[in-house]
């Protein structure tokens, strides 16, 4: 059989353009535009979209095409963080469980078990009244911790298979120390199974700040944030019928592009081990 | 039988640890139950009377034994906001979430499962994309904004059920089955899309893997090599997913059931966490995440007994 | 793989089969089955989430429901004043000290029994601060003896008190009756029926009532928490009735179906400010911030228009107190405004927080406009959103916060109630407001002589809170309420409830 040439399946490509095509506006609009996102006009609430105001305005009369993308900044930033920190501490988690087994494994994902059971609404609320201030900082940090348990799982599958692979078992009758191992050994070769994670995880971490505005514990007013408008937009669905369809596509497109991009990765992953 | 022990006890010590956290967590978090109870019109004596009363002046771990103590012997306490014993509001709450639960699961399986092993390649490269992508949107849809529209269309504009109208608990079952059925498409259809990817992604690996290849080389058809070698692999793998998947609709539905306005034990929760009725919601939690082990076990099990090599491991 | 495509559109097909099958069946619509039996649901946006028994029960959501199953001697009018109720006559005694009141005869309590003069003795003596009652209502301390005899209550009160009169709309119960809490019990035109936590309360027309008997049936009080629900509620024909709506909810009910009603909330809104902290604590700055606010812009941006602004702590609703002079006190001017905060050291404005209550969107929404408006002036104003438990132990009872937007009321619809918690050393005195002035004032008022008198001192302290800017007042919001078209009988109190004896189907066409 005839190895494949790595070749970047099309998906792949097409979810990175998707990605770049938002992330530009996102990070352009607010520097260029020089609308003050929060400012409000009593005379122009709940115009619809016109020349001069592409995404029409909201129940205050504020410019809805800048606040999307303030707010999709907000969002996407909040999320990625989000990953950033439930990934760190779910694959330190994961990789001393799967590797180390015992009772580090035990105790470890018995408290990875507890963390899941623990209704992740209730979780989330519980760390965001504990830490009574700090925006967005306590957002990113009470979801962070909902997701370690997810990626600890993951981690502790993939380290607990590379590990039982020939070539570490050779490393360690070699007596390579064991710290090494899992870092220059293990942990590189279980990416495969973390990207398709890494990005189902990012969708998640969106979908989850949109519901945390809904229930009224996400980010703080005025500031925009996809999942703020979301909630507001929702009760004007008559009224401003343009305002949730415009907020729900800025939310999709995002998390769309990174979708491809993580099943794009997870066949090329497959392709490699093939 | 050493691995039943090993997982009953697993499965106590993880419910202890719920049982802890949610208890640490109310002791650490502001705001205080009596005074939330007596509102605006609270005066200092009163208020000293009613924590009290309500048993709040003991020290928390003092509170937690007695807890403890009461929840093995069946008493749950009594909520503070309800006055009425925590068993018996749960137990009216318990039926419909579980119901809900137990129908979105049924759809998700009922429709992952056909359309998840059709071969990715089916109907043409086009069609394929298509399927793909609306796969990935539908994933990517927030379950209440999905909620808030299947409500408008179904319920105002077709008329098919009417929202905000859950018949009374227990006394019309077929009306409680079909209202339901709304909430349940809504938790279902991210779901339905999640599990369709595992499912795809988790064929494709496998027609990759060398005794496929091998079997095809033997000139084996394609259907025979899909029944015989890979569904039995992929399923082993999908029910841990599955077992997940039903922790995460417990999730879902804690919001959901707000969306439809259906009394379950989503909404209590979520109430009781913002009225600070601590008892409601320690009894609560345990219950749900008590379901949430049990989908995992149940997965586990169910590997077990599945996969002969899992068996085999055990018994050495 | 043309089998596979077909078998993947014939489940597409099956799904959209069963989702529609299961709408199947025309049934009459559920509004047309309620009219037909005389029934209304209502929806309520909170749960009665505590006991039902009104001497215990506190929160503002579960007075506007249970007021149709309780009441009292007295019983409030939709004018503000008050109406004899159970007792069919008062006396008061030349000195003030001593009220009579004969009781109606034959009025049946909702379990059978008929009230007595003991219940009524009972329910004062356990509401009252004294060695048997569990002082539930701090103000009748001012009580010294009750009795009842045949068909006459005796109060004697320590000290002579206008206002006493409207303690006494306080609920009759039952004398021992055990259950109050979770199966109340009173002598008002609706009993209660049951109640699923979070789901609803059924209200039924009491068939024994002494007086008018309701047109309503049935009412059925339904949960459900947010807005889009309530609003889908009304239009899928689940409800009829819904109160304290916003305006941009109700311009979206089709004008076909519903009429939109608009009362008053009966709340002095306000950006209340901590007197003790920096910066607020200097009345400069204080009154830097109302010539800041545009009260009119706010009322518009944020409430189509709707609302009365206020500029003290009273609402038009109490006509007699009320003193619409104060309500322009601080005309919207930033330059004035910039020119005071630099006076008090802050010409380049300063930041501070905004806590409000989460699930109080009208509040939020109004910081939210305050944050814009003050950036006019310099001051970096940040909403902090938090939780109503969260609010009310660190921001009313701890006192931990700068500022906070927030409705207060008239716990029992006297004009006394809204003055009394900025006395310096008053319990509920959250913003820790200290008017020597003030205290003074209060202590003359409740010593006054006469009613003129004492209306006279009020407005004397309701101006003393106006000029030291006590806080940046707003408004009184507007009550909007929604009801289905054929439902009649909607009346407003000045206080927070919904009378559902008055409320009926008009005769079908």
């Amino acid at each position: 059989m005839i190895r494949n040439k790595k070749r970047v399946p099309p998906g792949l490509a097409a979810g990175a353009a998707i990605l770049l095509l938002f992330l530009l506006p996102t990070v352009l609009v607010p520097l260029v535009s020089g609308v003050d996102p929060n400012a409000m006009q009593a005379g122009a609430k709940l115009l619809p979209p016109a020349a001069g105001r592409w995404f029409g305005t909201d129940q205050f009369g504020r410019d809805i095409f800048v606040r999307v993308f303030v707010g999709a900044g907000a969002t996407l930033s909040v999320a990625a963080a989000t990953v950033l920190i439930g990934a760190f501490f779910g694959v330190l988690t994961g990789a001393v469980s799967g590797f180390f087994g015992g009772w580090a494994d035990a105790v470890l994902m018995r408290l990875n078990d507890a963390v899941t059971a623990f209704p992740a609404v209730l979780l989330a609320l519980v760390l965001m009244s504990l830490f009574s201030s700090g925006g967005a900082g306590r957002l990113i940090l009470a979801l962070g911790v909902v997701f370690i348990p997810g990626y600890a799982r993951v981690t502790r599958g993939a380290v607990a298979s590379v590990s039982a692979r020939g070539y570490i078992a050779a490393a360690r009758s070699q007596g390579v120390r064991r710290g090494r191992i899992l870092f220059v050994h293990v942990l590189p070769n279980t990416l495969p199974s973390l990207l398709p994670a890494l990005t189902i995880g990012f969708n998640n971490a969106v979908l989850a700040e949109a519901g945390m505005s809904y229930l009224g514990v996400g980010a703080a007013p005025p500031d925009a944030s996809l999942g703020l408008m979301l909630s507001e937009a929702q009760g004007l669905l008559f009224s401003a019928p343009w305002y949730a369809l415009i907020v729900c596509a800025a939310l999709l497109i995002p998390v769309f592009g990174v979708g491809l991009i993580g099943a794009g990765l997870q066949r090329m992953g497959g392709e490699a081990r093939a | 039988m050493r691995y039943a022990v090993k997982r009953v006890g697993s499965f106590a010590v993880t419910m202890l640890l719920v049982a802890v956290l949610t208890f640490a967590a109310f002791s650490v978090v502001s705001g205080d139950p009596a005074q939330r109870l007596l509102g605006t019109s609270a005066t200092p004596e009163r208020l000293a009377a009613l924590r009290e009363e309500l048993g709040l002046n003991a020290p928390a771990p003092e509170r937690f034994l007695k807890w403890l103590g009461g929840f093995f012997t069946g008493d749950l306490g009594v909520s503070f906001s309800y006055k009425q014993p925590v068993s018996e509001l749960l137990g009216s709450k318990l039926p419909v979430t579980l119901t809900l639960t137990a129908m979105s699961f049924l759809l998700i399986v009922l429709f992952s499962f056909p359309l998840g092993l059709i071969p990715s390649g089916a109907g043409g490269r086009f069609i394929g994309g298509v399927r793909a992508a609306f796969n990935q949107l539908s994933m990517a849809a927030p379950p209440f904004v999905l909620g808030v529209g299947i409500s408008w269309i179904c319920g105002v504009v077709l008329r098919m059920f009417t929202p905000g109208a859950f018949p009374d608990p227990g006394t019309d079952p077929a009306g409680e089955l079909r209202y339901l059925l709304f909430p349940a498409v809504s938790m279902a259809v991210p779901r339905v899309a999640m599990t369709v990817r595992m499912l795809r992604s988790g064929v494709e690996s496998e027609l990759h893997k060398d005794y496929v290849r091998a079997a095809a080389a033997r000139g084996a058809s394609g259907a025979f090599i899909l029944r015989r070698h890979v569904l039995r692999n992929v399923l082993a793998s999908s029910v841990t997913f599955l077992g997940q998947t039903m922790a995460e609709i417990v999730g879902a539905g804690v919001v959901i059931e707000q969306v439809f306005a259906v009394p379950g034990l989503g909404r209590l929760l979520i109430s009781s966490v913002l009225t600070r009725d601590y008892p409601v919601v320690q009894a609560a939690v345990v219950l749900l995440a008590f379901w949430v082990c049990l989908a995992g076990a149940a997965a586990d099990l169910v590997n077990r007994l599945a996969d002969p090599r899992l068996r085999a491991e055990h018994k050495a | 793989m043309k089998k596979a495509l077909f078998s993947f559109v014939s489940l597409l097909l099956a799904s959209a089969l069963l989702l529609t099958a299961c709408g199947k069946g025309k049934k009459a619509r559920p509004e047309e089955a309620r009219r037909a039996a005389g029934e209304l649901t209502v929806g309520i946006a909170q749960d009665l989430d505590e006991s039902l028994d009104p001497h215990y029960a506190v929160a503002a959501g579960t007075k506007e429901i249970m007021f149709n199953v309780f009441e009292g001697l007295m019983k409030p009018t939709p004018s503000g004043d008050l109406a004899r109720c159970l007792a069919s006559d008062v006396k008061k005694s030349e000195d003030g000290l001593t009220y009579t009141f004969t009781l109606r005869q034959n009025v049946a309590f909702h379990n059978g029994e008929t009230m007595e003069a003991a219940d009524v003795v009972w329910s004062i003596d356990r509401c009252r601060p004294n060695d048997g009652g569990e002082g539930l209502i701090p103000a009748l301390s001012n009580i010294a003896d009750v009795t009842g005899q045949g068909d006459t209550v005796t109060v004697t009160l320590k000290a002579a008190d206008n206002d006493f009169l409207s303690y006494m709309t306080l609920a009759v119960l039952p004398e021992g009756y055990g259950e109050q809490a979770t199966s109340p019990v009173g002598t008002g035109p609706f009993r209660f029926v049951s109640r699923e936590a979070q789901h609803e309360i059924v209200l039924a027309r009491f068939d024994d009532y002494w007086g008018e008997k309701p047109a309503l049936s049935k009412v059925t009080c339904r949960v459900i928490e947010n807005a889009e629900g309530l609003l889908m509620g009304l239009q899928s024909g689940a409800l009829d009735l819904v109160s304290h709506l916003g305006s941009t909810q109700v311009k979206q009910l089709p004008e076909a179906d519903f009429k939109i009603e608009e009362g008053t909330m009966n709340l002095v809104q306000a950006l209340y400010l901590n007197n003790a902290v920096k910066p607020f604590d200097d009345i400069r700055v204080r009154q830097a911030l109302c010539y800041a606010v545009d009260v009119q812009k706010l009322l518009d941006t944020a409430f189509d228009g709707y609302g009365s602004p206020i500029g003290s702590s009273m609402y038009p609703a109490f006509a007699k107190y009320f003193d619409e002079s104060l309500t322009n006190r601080y005309p919207h001017d930033p330059a004035k405004a910039k020119e005071l905060l630099a006076e008090a050291g802050y010409p380049d404005g300063f930041s501070m927080t905004i806590t409000v209550p989460s699930n109080y969107q009208p509040h939020v929404d109004t910081a939210e406009v305050l944050a814009d408006q003050l950036t006019e002036i310099g001051v970096n104003a940040e909403l902090k959103p938090v939780e109503w438990s969260s609010w009310l132990s660190d921001v009313y009872a701890d006192r931990k916060f700068e500022s906070t937007v927030i409705g207060v009321d008239a716990s029992n619809m006297t004009a006394r109630a809204l003055l009394e918690r900025f006395v310096s050393t008053a319990d509920d005195n959250f913003i820790n407001y200290q008017n020597a002035d003030y205290d003074a004032l209060f202590e003359q008022a409740t010593a006054a002589a006469d009613d003129a008198e004492q209306t006279a001192l009020y407005k004397e302290m309701e101006k003393n809170l106006t000029e030291n800017a006590a806080n940046v007042y707003l408004q009184d919001m507007a009550d909007l309420v929604a009801v289905r078209k054929g439902v009649e009988g909607l009346t407003f109190y000045p206080m927070y409830v919904l009378d559902l004896s008055a409320l009926g189907w008009a005769a079908a066409e």
